[in-house]
């Protein structure tokens, strides 16, 4: 008896890789799904800077919600570290913003296929739809994106394939091209109708972009740290995902402070202030707030003031800030800054 | 029973320890998993579930989650 053939599947969780999934495992493929952490997943971070939530379904992890229902294992990769690499020397260049979305891919398919030799698997497959997607979803660029990876002909987009060439995994007979689609473009009606036609009920609604780096916002804050450090390698990964949270600003040359806007982002921050300076207003309701921890004295006053400002304190009101350095604290009197004198410094 | 503490981590991090710590040890042993981040409410049974793991219980002590999971039996 031969062995049963076996895929990898790249599983976002959303409704194309459930249906690409499902259309594998209805033609009797053994599949494993993976999903990567790049550390840039929008999802991600809103779960983490949630409150605690009675309703589950708003902190689950979508990959592997969509294996427990379609009963597949999903293997979550961390490719965070090396993925740096690819944000700040991208081969291809960066789209709108700093999204660098074709070195992206290469590098998801190119550990997708270490991935695929280690489990001795065939193929690898996507959710991927032609068309579907601005920078990727090209049919010129997802060639692209399989030969730089080294899937050229092992790389099969069920939702597409009769849009495609015939790949290896087709051409073999290990998966029946007739059973597959030929979607194309941004509509999502096919997808919704086959989620009926195939009794997949339960998929989470598409959330208008899941990546950080296509946001105009975070592509500003990047792109200041980038100005402001010459050697991009040696820049501490915890100022990366800084960039997420709270409002920024330039205070100094080689100084920036971070304001939180809501108790989510400010239990964020606290985790993160180990090596940092911390501001908080006394007497009032405050935000946390976090600085380099080597400021100037008027650095120091500037992050105060501003720190009051987005505190409950008055305006024009004295507010005494309690200014926290490993472990020691310190209290400065400080006016909260007036909005038009901040404004200019803000990231 | 081996410990995996990711008090600290957050989402998907744990996931990712535990995926990794699992692999080292015997089908039908235990682990212990210690979390701090609500989401493993909702991770753990379903990475159990896809990777058919036992989940033998989560229970919230303060802050922290101890959660028991049971490597699944050898199907090889």
């Amino acid at each position: 008896m031969s062995a049963k053939i076996k895929a990898i599947g790249l599983i976002s969780g959303g409704l194309d890789s459930m249906l690409a999934a499902r259309l594998m495992l209805d033609q009797g493929i053994d599949i494993i799904g993976v999903n990567f952490n790049t550390g840039f997943c929008l999802t991600d971070h809103k779960r983490q800077i949630r409150k605690n939530s009675a309703d589950k379904t708003r902190l689950q992890n979508e990959a592997l919600q969509a294996g427990a229902k379609l009963e597949f294992p999903v293997e979550i990769i961390d490719i965070s570290e090396e993925y740096w690499q690819v944000l700040t020397k991208p081969k291809y260049g960066y789209g709108k913003n700093i999204n660098p979305c074709i070195d992206c891919r290469i590098k998801m398919f190119s550990r997708a296929k270490e991935f695929m030799i280690e489990n001795d698997a065939q193929f690898i497959f996507t959710g991927e739809v032609v068309g579907q997607r601005p920078m990727t979803q090209h049919k010129q660029t997802q060639e692209l994106i399989a030969k730089k990876s080294g899937l050229e002909g092992l790389l099969l987009r069920p939702l597409s394939a009769r849009n495609l060439p015939p790949t290896i995994p087709e051409l073999k007979g290990w998966v029946d091209r007739d059973k597959l689609k030929a979607f194309y473009g941004r509509t999502r009606k096919p997808q919704i109708n086959l989620a009926q036609e195939l009794n997949v009920i339960e998929y989470p609604q598409p959330a208008g972009g899941c990546c950080f780096l296509t946001d105009e916002s975070y592509a500003k804050r990047m792109r200041d740290m980038f100005r402001h450090n010459m050697d991009l390698d040696s820049i501490p990964r915890d100022e990366v995902i800084l960039l997420k949270v709270g409002r920024h600003f330039r205070i100094g040359e080689k100084a920036k402070l971070i304001v939180g806007r809501n108790e989510g982002e400010n239990n964020f921050l606290e985790r993160y202030k180990k090596g940092k300076i911390s501001l908080e207003v006394r007497d009032y309701g405050s935000p946390v707030a976090l600085a380099d921890a080597n400021l100037s004295e008027y650095e120091t006053m500037l992050a105060a003031s501003i720190t009051a400002r987005y505190s409950d304190c008055p305006p024009g009101k004295e507010a005494i800030v309690q200014i926290e350095k490993d472990g020691t604290v310190n209290e400065l009197d400080v006016l909260p800054a007036v909005p038009e004198d901040i404004e200019t410094m803000r990231v | 029973m081996v410990k995996l503490n990711t008090v600290g981590d957050l989402c998907p991090i744990p996931i990712i320890k535990i995926s990794k710590m699992i692999k080292e040890l015997h089908p039908g042993d235990r682990l212990v998993l210690l979390s701090d981040d609500p989401g493993i409410e909702a991770d753990l049974p379903a990475w159990c579930a896809s990777n058919k793991h036992q989940l033998l219980s989560i229970e919230k002590q303060g802050d922290i989650y101890r959660c028991v999971v049971q490597k699944k039996p050898d199907q090889s």
